[in-house]
């Protein structure tokens, strides 16, 4: 059974090779048979990929130890559900769920290109030879390490098939972990779509304007993904691992946001050359290092690299994986220095205060994070290697460095749509400024005389009211032109401005999600309240406006877990809230390593949160935190995820045709 | 022209005279000021009722040292955890030295010297601002000042280009608009444009 699993990928690979061939032929030769060819391998790998996933599932279900993989990753005893955390436990598996989705993926956006070319665009029907190539190409490296160096399929060793599997571990036996690694795998791979039309419009010499409309809906819905799984991974931490925080600045987590910070700064610089015809070469640099940085991230997650440079010589796959990034920057930097004369800017700027350089402003910022986040997380790495030493590279250097800089880009998120294209008047930003920042000021002002005193917190609190005032402004304003022109309450307004303008619209819902987001995060960094106590049956303790009284302990069994809880009375100025249990298990085979179940009390002020740490003769230890507006957070980037499906969403009224200016360089592309 | 008119009628902005920006529709946006800040703040003192002012108080001195310090520090046997964060009992004793030392009087660069004395230097989450791990803390900076530069660059060789056929006179602010791609989002800024400079003297009135 196993068997046809490993002879569905290998087939892959072959479909992939062949269907490379059969675009690249049927493109230089104007061979329709061969194209179709083409069109017909990318569906057919999507087949044989889902195929094999699916057989690595039956093997899941029907517990087939003789499959090393099921016996590392599983055992009788795991209910079912899990099959889904199990399936990318591991680097084959994971491998596997890239390569099916990205084929899926792939599938649809193809069949997308092809129907919009059948409906006579000239640009889908030329980027769509190059959008086939560039993808089979990139499952060609799945594939090829499937089945030459990391098979999912391989046999147990020694050929004896044991009784019953390791496990899965206990830390993954959660339903966070069922979405969040899967999500963020997910995103990894959808940037490959974005990726694979940058490469098809260098490689067909279409590099103007023309394919940012055909992307932007897959860069979008990437953005959303890759984002989405961050935010669940830091769901996950704040509510699985029971250290009181979400994001800890590891390795693995600052390899899961650059993509997205790259990602959001071409989502803002595409609309630069959507407008204006520039920043060609920029953008296409953009894509292709997203694109790097998710292959990255990929990989990260599931090699030692990060721990020590000599994990690298362990990891069998590592090597591949530098290989297959360099290729993919050799081939796009190639590609742009050719396509170079194409690639030059059509449009000039009037003015350095406009909404260009904003925008520009804003790519600078997002690179910047990026690499400051890349530096500190390869530096650790770098000082092994010169100097044989090791250092740590933590939170309080993340935190330091990006604290002001991502700042400045919630700063910017306000000041970026008050600015009008091409030349803004000191007359026009005054009208535009005003409002916001006198609101700011004020609201800032009055927090400052109730207490917020941490210099942080004013700053960051100051930005985030400017941004929300500026775009309250926008719908006030825009709410107010459709009222007095159509005669339309403000209700009716609104929804007819997010109707006829939904990406402008959109776009500030998204920024909206973006300052809740930043609020939760000033809360809880700025003014958490932690503290560590020892409490025996009976004692309480104070944390913030809270008392803690420890009730009894309570133990049982839970299917193969056995469950150590408190029992906690909460009370607030002596009224009593409720009960808390927070708890600590230990699943069968891994009795060394509990997993905590964290107690979280959240209303939209602040979370109590509780985690219980030991137990001893005398009572338990119990680490109390307050962490303010970390709901915020979550609303924030459920919000944030909301606007960008509205954004993408289709709408009814169609599109207005756009005229483009015929394309400087496009004769010269074609001459080629 | 016909569909244009159609258009801007559809977004639903009366065509205002561009340019009918008169002192007293000077004064009038200025005296609008208060009105709207108020009608903003009232928005916005409603979302930030939401947030209910989140308690500002700080846990007690000794705690939020140790805490401090704590979280600077990597704990040994774990992956990726602070002191202040793990569990491990050997944070959980850790934590307990410093807040002794910190009860006997010693500084943070004291215990920070102690514990690197007894884990090396990799105990150190934050990198010393000297030597070769200084690296780390300037790069980024220089990057940034680097990036800023070019930008900088790029926004000048823009302009220069492209201020040569424009009257530097304000006429020009709203006549490039007309040249934009006239998708609704481009019509509606311009709308919203002519709205700011002079929403009430519309219909011909000031015209």
């Amino acid at each position: 059974m196993a068997d046809i699993g490993q002879i569905a990928v290998f087939a892959a690979f072959l479909i992939c090779c062949f269907g490379i061939g059969a675009a690249v032929f049927g493109w230089r030769r104007d061979a329709p048979e061969f194209q179709a060819s083409a069109r017909h391998a990318t569906i057919a790998l999507a087949a044989l990929l889902f195929a094999a996933s699916g057989v690595l599932i039956t093997a899941f279900l029907t517990h087939d130890f003789s499959v090393a993989y099921i016996a590392e990753h599983s055992s009788r005893s795991m209910p079912a559900i899990y099959v889904g955390a199990a399936f990318y436990s591991g680097m084959e598996g994971s491998l596997l769920y890239w390569a099916t989705s990205l084929g899926l993926l792939g599938a649809a956006a193809m069949i997308s290109l092809w129907r919009t070319s059948r409906k006579g665009s000239r640009i889908a029907a030329q980027l769509l030879p190059g959008f086939i190539a560039c993808l089979l190409a990139i499952e060609a490296f799945f594939t090829f390490l499937m089945t030459f160096v990391a098979r999912p399929f391989a046999r147990t060793a020694g050929g004896v098939i044991p009784t019953d599997g390791a496990g899965l571990n206990p830390l993954l036996r959660d339903w966070g972990m069922l979405i969040h690694p899967p999500m963020l795998l997910a995103g990894y791979m959808s940037w490959t779509i974005p990726f694979c039309f940058a490469i098809a419009a260098l490689v067909s010499g279409r590099v103007d304007n023309e394919w940012l409309p055909l992307v932007r809906r897959w860069t979008l819905f990437a953005w959303a993904l890759l984002g989405f799984g961050n935010l669940l991974g830091a769901w996950w931490a704040y509510h699985v691992l029971g250290w009181g925080g979400y994001w800890g600045w590891d390795p693995v987590e600052n390899c899961a946001i650059m993509p997205w910070l790259t990602g959001t700064a071409f989502l803002h610089s595409i609309q630069i050359q959507e407008r204006r015809g520039t920043l060609k070469i920029w953008n296409m640099a953009l894509v292709t290092l997203t694109f790097c940085l998710a292959i990255f991230g990929t990989f990260i997650v599931r090699s030692g690299v990060l721990q020590s440079v000599h994990a690298f010589a362990l990891s069998s796959i590592g090597p591949y994986y530098f290989g297959f990034l360099a290729i993919v920057v050799l081939v796009s930097v190639a590609l742009l220095f050719w396509r170079m004369p194409a690639l030059r800017a059509e449009r000039d700027l009037d003015s350095l205060v406009s909404r260009e350089a904003a925008f520009l402003l804003n790519n600078l910022l997002f690179i910047a994070v990026t690499f400051a986040i890349f530096w500190g997380t390869i530096f650790p790495l770098i000082s092994e290697a010169v100097r044989d030493v090791k250092v740590s590279v933590g939170a309080p250097y993340f935190q330091m460095v990006n604290g002001p800089i991502l700042l400045g880009i919630v700063l910017l998120m306000g000041i970026g749509p008050l600015m009008p294209w091409r030349r803004a008047t000191r007359r026009q930003l005054g009208k535009a400024f005003l409002v916001p920042v006198v609101v700011a000021l004020i609201l800032t002002g009055v927090l400052f005389a109730v207490g917020l005193r941490e210099a942080p917190a004013v700053v960051g609190v100051f930005c985030c009211l400017f941004v929300a005032a500026t775009i309250v402004a926008e719908f006030v304003q825009g709410a107010r032109a459709r009222r007095v022109g159509l005669g339309e309450g403000y209700v009716t307004a609104i929804y007819g401005l997010l109707r006829r303008n939904g990406r402008r619209y959109g776009g500030y819902i998204i920024h909206l999600g973006i300052v809740a987001l930043a609020l939760g995060v000033l809360g809880s960094q700025v003014y958490q309240q932690e503290r560590q106590v020892a409490l025996a049956p009976g004692q309480s303790a104070q944390i913030g406006r809270y008392t803690v009284r420890l009730d009894d302990r309570l133990e049982y069994v839970d299917g193969d877990r056995r469950v150590d809880e408190a029992r906690l009375t909460i009370a607030e100025g002596g009224k009593t809230l409720g009960e808390m249990r927070p708890n600590k298990a230990f699943y069968r085979g891994f009795e060394n390593q509990a997993t905590t179940s964290v107690a979280i009390r959240t209303n939209a002020r602040e979370d109590l949160y509780i985690v219980l740490t030991t137990w001893d003769s005398k009572g338990a230890t119990l680490l109390l935190v307050v962490n303010p507006l970390v709901v915020w957070l979550w609303i924030g980037g459920v919000i944030v995820l909301l606007g960008t499906i509205f954004t993408m969403w289709p709408r009814p009224v169609p599109e207005t045709v756009r005229v483009t200016a015929p394309v400087r360089g496009e004769a010269m592309a074609y001459g080629d | 022209m016909g569909t244009e008119r159609m258009r801007s009628a559809e977004c639903g902005v009366r065509n205002t005279r561009r340019f009918a920006r008169g002192p007293s529709a000077e004064l009038r946006t200025l005296f609008r000021l208060p009105h709207s800040a108020l009608r903003i703040g009232w928005i916005l003192v409603v979302f930030l009722s939401l947030f209910a002012f989140p308690s500002f108080a700080r846990a007690d001195a000794l705690d939020d040292q140790v805490r401090e310090i704590s979280k600077g520090l990597r704990c040994p046997v774990c992956s990726g955890e602070t002191v202040a964060d793990s569990h491990a009992p050997i944070s959980v004793q850790m934590r307990g030295i410093i807040r002794e030392k910190l009860e006997a009087g010693e500084t943070k660069e004291q215990i920070d010297a102690y514990f690197v004395a007894r884990y090396g230097p990799e105990i150190l989450l934050t990198p010393q601002a000297s030597g070769f791990t200084l690296g780390v803390w300037v790069m980024p900076v220089v990057a940034l000042i680097i990036g800023f530069v070019i930008v900088l660059a790029v926004l000048r060789s823009w302009s220069r280009r492209g201020a040569a056929p424009l009257a530097p006179d304000e006429g020009a602010v709203a006549a490039p608009i007309e040249a934009l791609p006239a998708d609704d989002d481009a019509r509606l800024e311009q709308e919203l444009a002519r709205f700011r400079h002079g929403p009430k003297t519309g219909g011909g009135v000031a015209g």
